[in-house]
């Protein structure tokens, strides 16, 4: 079946090719590929995945033809079986995606599928991660149009992804929505264009229509809107963004919250930025309030990260160290919160007094979330609105903090060394994302050290420590990973959790792993133990299973 | 040029917005309490129905339900029942007297025609009677609370009883809403429960009916009859049933909140007119399951 399908686009994209290469010679064709398997091993002391498919591999290769205005492609999927961790709904091969675009004197036409954004993306934001397991890629028709200078509008409908089973699955609601935005300093351009303010408004609208659910307990909306403004300026090194998203009535079910379960609350969110930057200098403030602003094209349950019409933006930074970014990575509460985040990053100079030859980079981050303070109204049997909330009236319940700083520094031509401190409040009551489910704080710390020896030879060594009297306790980390130009790289890292309360657990996770790199194609090989932990990009994560075995990854692109 | 397509451009936008309406709805519960009789009920669209919305509940009183138990051939009752009154009276609502015709062995409630044709009996009071082994007229149950092995007081007791359950804590506040619709004599009650100390134990929330006045005949000192005699507060029937509805068992936390519904046809005032919507009193109870006692009272009088 796959092989049929494989053969059937394979020769669809050469017919098309073939048609527009007739004409002349200025098609493209283009693509990427990438696989990762994974051959599992049983391992019962960090009670590792062990499926009884033993082996997992998933893999995608995107093809995608280009002429003049003219572009289409696919991309074919292969789940076989999906990796351990990864979310439930991707299995077996076909075609997951599918487009033919084509735009002229201002008009953009896309059919099958395609991915956009809202503004912020609060409202609408449709998007992709094949490393989470998320695509929520809209079916349907989007028409991008510029009327005249500084003003685009654009619209679309379609259905979005659900699942992936030998192909495509779309779920049953109905996502329509219209973008309008308008550049100030385009539209006035005879006075504006070169003004040292520059603005832009927009604001949208987006409805879905969706019957799935059949409660018998409550009536349901069937269509839902939503609907904001956003304005983004700038003023020579200074920047704002603001945006203001109100939900229309969108119950779910919330079984375990009996006050947030089939509430008809209307959501909103807002979303602020204020930032300055200058050399060497930089400054940016984040204030987010968001309330019940869930926002999926089902009113059924489903996965986590299944049919998001709506993005809810995690203002914290993403660690990308180990322990600091997979043990406790914040991911915003869809309930509602508020949060606050802070991020300063200084130069010193070079050739000063205290910057020495090459300077410092100095990185200083605040993050923290709370609850709303909600006031609640006791109407379960009436209205069920549940609860009433004012725009950044914070409670006392904070959710999460991040306290980080980070010194960048070249100590001559071939050393450099990065140390970064982090420090971490983490109430998994809420956030849930390890077995304890208790209020965490936990200090990391970590040295970066890289050694360029030559041309072609690089070393580099990273160390870290998690102190915490909570969850599993103390972890030690250490990796050294050699790097010969332009090929090759090996490393080995040892994650080690010395200070679990229960002997039995002070285990090694050691991975050795290698690499291979030519061109575009990259190869890579790792053998080892994984440990448990939560991947997350943008504050979507997802929870991946201690494994223990061979991992081999291939990405190539032409 | 540009201006009409741009126009006309926005015009098709808006349009296509507009057309896209959201659902807005108001009253969300479908009829989720199927154990409510929706006949009683006047529109046959049960999403209409106008649920309460409950707002704080600011009492930190523990009421007292004074329960009279009484017969009108008990020639010392009606001397009881200016007792019971005036202890009502003297307190500001915090007390509530519910006269009870009943006793173990029916003596003094046992119609007694021509002179004493009615019957003031209900199920529930004789049940009360016979649990509590109040085997003579007059006589009180405070709260239902156990003094020297007994439920029943004498009346001279029951100021001071009352005035002791007055003193303390409530564990419990209950707050009642109702809607009542004349064309089908449908009476819908809605309680709130909150528990404000942690509590274990066994619970049940009871209602009954209470008519405020009925004028009917009652023996009085010297067997003389009273035909106009204003009888206060009659005990007249059990809204959920005898020991009504269990809330809690085993035990529950500070802040719990617990809502009920019930309906309830009301009889046809126009057959007694002594059931006639404003004679009429909702008292409301919580009671341990396992020796009677009453936890929190409260009273509820209607209005068309």
């Amino acid at each position: 079946m796959f092989l049929k399908k494989i053969i059937l686009i394979s020769t669809l994209v050469f017919l098309l090719s073939q048609v527009f290469f007739a004409q002349n010679n200025e098609g493209v064709i283009s693509g990427n590929f990438a696989t990762t398997i994974q051959l599992y091993n049983e391992d019962t002391i960090i009670n590792s995945a062990y499926p009884d498919h033993r082996l997992g591999a998933n893999s995608f290769a995107n093809l995608n033809f280009n002429k003049g205005n003219f572009s289409a492609g696919v991309r074919l999927e292969s789940y076989l079986n999906p990796l351990e961790g990864y979310p439930q709904g991707f299995n077996g091969s076909g075609l997951g995606y599918r487009y033919a675009n084509w735009n002229q004197d201002g008009l953009d036409v896309t059919v099958g599928n395609f991915y956009d954004q809202f503004g912020s993306g609060m409202i609408l934001r449709i998007w992709e991660s094949r490393d989470l397991g998320i695509d929520n890629a809209m079916d349907g028709l989007k028409v991008k149009y510029n009327p005249y200078k500084g003003i685009y509008v654009k619209g679309l409908i379609g259905k979005q992804r659900h699942t992936f089973n030998d192909g495509l699955n779309n779920g049953n609601g109905i996502v329509r929505g219209f973008d309008g935005e308008i550049n100030i300093n385009e539209l006035f351009d005879s006075t504006l264009l070169d003004s040292k303010l520059q603005v832009t408004i927009g604001g949208s609208f987006v409805s879905k229509f969706n019957d799935d659910n059949k409660t018998p307990d409550f009536i349901l909306p069937k269509n839902v809107g939503a609907y904001g403004g956003r304005i983004a300026a700038r003023y020579g090194k200074f920047r704002f963004f603001g945006e203001y998203i109100y939900k229309e009535n969108d119950p779910y079910a919330d079984p375990n919250f009996e006050d947030f379960n089939y509430i008809y609350k209307n959501g909103e969110g807002v979303l602020l930025n204020l930032g300055y930057s200058q050399k060497g200098f930089s400054v940016d403030l984040n204030a987010k309030h968001m309330d019940n602003m869930l926002w999926r094209s089902t009113n059924s349950t489903v996965q986590p990260t299944e049919l998001m019409i709506g993005f809810m933006p995690a203002l914290s930074t993403q660690h990308f160290y180990a322990l600091a970014g997979t043990l406790y990575p914040y991911a915003p509460n869809f309930r509602g919160e508020i949060a606050f985040q802070a991020d300063v990053l200084y130069k010193i100079p070079k050739k000063t007094k205290l910057g020495g030859k090459y300077g410092w980079d100095i990185g200083i981050n605040y993050a923290t979330a709370y609850a709303p303070e909600r006031n609640f109204l006791n109407d379960d049997s009436t209205s069920r609105k549940s609860y009433e909330t004012k725009l950044f009236n914070l409670s006392d319940s904070m959710f999460f903090q991040d306290i980080n700083i980070s010194v960048t520094k070249k100590i001559n031509k071939k050393l450099k060394l990065k140390l970064q401190y982090l420090n971490f409040v983490f109430d998994d009551r809420t956030v849930e994302v390890t077995e304890s489910k208790e209020l965490i704080f936990a200090d990391i710390a970590i040295a970066d050290f890289t050694w360029k020896i030559n041309e072609k030879h690089t070393l580099r060594f990273e160390a870290q420590n998690l102190w915490t009297k909570q969850d599993q306790g103390n972890w030690a980390y250490g990796l050294i990973e050699y790097t010969y130009s332009p090929h090759w790289f090996v490393a080995l890292l040892d994650q080690y959790n010395y200070g679990n309360s229960i002997e039995e657990k002070r285990v090694h996770y050691v991975m050795a792993s290698a690499g291979y790199i030519k061109g575009p194609h990259r190869f890579s090989v790792g053998y080892g133990r994984q440990r448990a932990g939560v991947f997350c990009v943008g504050g979507v994560c997802r929870l991946v299973p201690a494994s223990n075995g061979l991992t081999f990854t291939i990405t190539s692109s032409f | 040029m540009k201006n009409t397509l741009i126009l006309g451009f926005s015009l098709i936008i808006l349009v296509l917005v507009f057309s896209i309406s959201c659902d807005r709805i108001e009253n969300p519960v479908v009829n989720n309490n199927p154990s409510l009789n929706w006949s009683l009920y006047p529109d046959a669209d049960t999403t209409t129905y106008p649920w309460p919305i409950w707002e704080e509940n600011t009492n930190q009183t523990r009421n007292v339900l004074l329960e009279d138990f009484t017969g009108h051939t008990c020639t010392n009752c009606p001397a009881a029942a200016v007792v019971a009154k005036n202890i009502e009276n003297a307190n500001g609502g915090k007390v509530i007297v519910t006269s009870v015709h009943a006793s173990t062995s029916s003596g003094f409630q046992v119609p007694s025609p021509p002179t004493l044709p009615l019957d003031h009996r209900t199920e529930a009071g004789n049940t009360y009677a016979n649990a509590m082994t109040i085997a003579f007229n007059p006589s009180g149950t405070v709260n239902r609370t156990i003094t020297s092995g007994n439920y029943y007081l004498f009346v001279s007791d029951w100021n001071q009883k009352v005035n002791a359950e007055l003193s303390k804590t409530p564990d419990f506040n209950i707050q009642v809403q109702y809607n009542y619709f004349e064309e089908t004599r449908g009476l819908f009650l809605h309680t709130e429960c909150e528990v404000l100390n942690n509590v274990s134990g066994d619970y049940s929330i009871i209602s009954f009916l209470s008519r405020d006045k009925v004028i009917a005949p009652q023996k009085d000192v010297g067997g003389v009859t009273i035909y106009d005699y204003e009888h206060h507060a009659v005990l007249s029937d059990n809204i959920n049933g005898t020991w009504g509805t269990p809330i809690i068992t085993g035990g529950a936390t500070s802040g719990t909140k617990l809502y009920n519904n019930f309906s309830y046809e009301m009889k046809d005032a126009s057959q007694d007119s002594t059931y006639k919507i404003d004679n009429i009193s909702i008292i409301t109870v919580i009671s341990d399951r396992n020796n009677y006692e009453i936890l929190q009272v409260v009273k509820t009088e209607l209005e068309e």
